[in-house]
């Protein structure tokens, strides 16, 4: 027994050298095809890992390519923000340069004193449908008529929108709503607590705004219109005379004066704010003025919390006084 | 049966070198699984047939490191030549002497076949650092080795059936160790 696997080893042993002389000696065509065999024969493994790996690579890259596109897109709106105010600042400066071109640069050294008014913003949160429907009847405070309150103190009769600042918080008539640099609407009427505001979509809205184009120079604004709400969601700009460039796209930004209002409720933040963009541009034959349609950058239903402007006697002015 | 699960196992331990282990490499080295299988052969079947399988790990090895024809399967015959005399003679079976069995048997090929297909290119500095490779490569097969051994060990008896005693083959040589 033991003899015969003995000789049986010899016998296998000899069969693999004399396989591997054979491979040495014969010709590599013969030799690569038994090794192309080899290679046949792994393929289909090969090819079955290789697609686990590619399904294992999608399901892992998918979560990081959707992070990957947020992060982009933050960072995009992000630059356009910070575009957009270096477009505004070139222009503030190109209109000083302008004016010191009319005017002269003063022989004499200046100092740039402290304005008596500056703008100062302060936050307000929008009132909801429900909010408002609890202030009407009554349940939010649970005061009566005897302590003054009445459904004047929050501006309820009107069916504007309402913000949570009133007449305690230095709120007047005629104050702009921004949300970032957008414009969103004005101050219509000052509660003791609430006050409610024309949206720039409102017929009622009527304000002063300017069409900016894109030049060679940068960023330029055209002269003053007015921008009316149509009442379905967009606005209208008025007054542009036919000499004026317009092309759909274009942004509209507040104009210099605001007509609408007194001086003393003029903006004084220095700076042309957001209205929207042109998405419609028409000069009918022999019309006077453009007719132009302009998206709101921003709905109202998509914000919750608004800034308002409101002008203050400079506190610096008051201390050194 | 033995032989037939060895040829998948030699199939499925194929593709896992091919288009894993190179992902894996540790420290610089990476473990030889298709040498791994002419172990398993050498430790499961105790017969002559291991010569057979000598012959298909070379052709394998030969295959995918494009190497002179014949080369694998004439070091790989010796080397499971000499591994089976000196089984048949010292009854191997604990785990550390398969262990060594197998660091030995990977180094001895690492280096060798090297030689064999790159002798030209090959100078003394070149064989000491060959030599350094083929140990780190020898050590990761081993251990690798030994992880397979002791998970064929577990689920050989975790499976109801006893597939080791189905297996057996009885016409080779006895244990003279009890377990």
């Amino acid at each position: 027994m033991k003899r015969e696997t003995h000789s049986s080893e010899i016998k296998l042993v000899l069969f693999a050298i004399l396989t591997a002389v054979c491979l040495y000696v014969v010709p590599s065509a013969y030799s690569d095809r038994v090794f192309n065999l080899i290679r046949d024969a792994a393929k289909p493994g090969l090819v079955l890992v290789q697609q686990f790996k590619d399904w294992q690579f999608q399901s892992d890259e998918k979560p990081s390519q959707h992070v990957l596109v947020e992060q982009l897109e933050a960072k995009l709106l992000e630059k356009t923000l910070e575009a957009r105010r270096l477009e505004l600042q070139a222009l503030q400066l190109a209109d000083q340069l302008q004016t010191l071109k009319q005017t002269g640069v003063p022989s004499y050294q200046t100092q740039s004193g402290e304005r008596l008014l500056v703008p100062d913003v302060v936050e307000a949160q929008l009132l909801g449908e429900s909010s408002i429907a609890l202030l009407k009847e009554g349940r939010l405070l649970n005061q009566g008529r005897e302590q003054g309150i009445s459904e004047s103190s929050f501006v309820l009769q009107s069916d504007l929108p309402l913000i949570d600042l009133g007449v305690g918080q230095g709120i007047k008539v005629g104050y702009s709503l921004y949300a970032g640099q957008a414009v969103i609407g004005k101050i219509n009427e000052v509660g003791r607590w609430t006050s409610s505001f024309i949206p720039i979509t409102s017929v009622k809205y009527r304000g002063s705004a300017r069409i900016a184009r894109n030049t060679d120079q940068g960023l330029q604004l055209g002269t003053d219109g007015i921008l009316v709400g149509t009442g379905e969601g967009k606005c209208q700009l008025l007054q542009i005379s036919p000499t004026e460039s317009i092309q759909v796209g274009q942004e509209v930004y507040t104009g210099e004066v605001d007509r609408e209002l007194p001086l003393s409720m003029q903006s004084t933040l220095g700076q042309p704010m957001f209205y929207g963009r042109v998405i419609e541009a028409e000069l009918p034959r022999g019309a006077p003025y453009w007719k132009i349609i302009v998206e709101p950058v921003v709905e109202l239903s998509e914000i919750k919390q608004v800034n308002v402007l409101r002008q203050i006697i400079n506190p610096r002015r008051m201390l050194t006084n | 049966m033995k032989f037939f699960c060895l040829l998948i196992l030699c199939y499925l331990l194929m593709i896992v070198q091919i288009s894993i282990v190179p992902g894996e490499i540790v420290a610089g080295s990476r473990p030889n699984l298709i040498l791994l299988i002419l172990c398993f052969a050498l430790f499961w079947h105790r017969d002559a047939k291991v010569f057979l399988w000598a012959i298909i790990v070379g052709l394998i090895c030969e295959t995918f490191d494009s190497a002179i024809p014949g080369t694998g399967i004439l070091l790989l015959t010796c080397l499971i030549w000499m591994a089976y005399r000196f089984q048949t003679h010292f009854q191997i079976r604990s785990l550390f002497n398969r262990f060594i069995l197998m660091a030995v048997m990977a180094f001895l090929f690492g280096i060798l076949f090297q030689m064999l297909n790159q002798w030209d290119a090959k100078t003394l500095s070149d064989l000491n650092s060959l030599a350094q490779q083929s140990a780190g490569n020898a050590l990761y097969t081993a251990v690798v080795g030994v992880g397979l051994l002791t998970a064929f060990n577990i689920i050989w008896r975790l499976i109801p059936v006893n597939v080791k005693q189905n297996l057996r083959n009885k016409t080779v040589y006895e244990s003279r160790f009890t377990h």
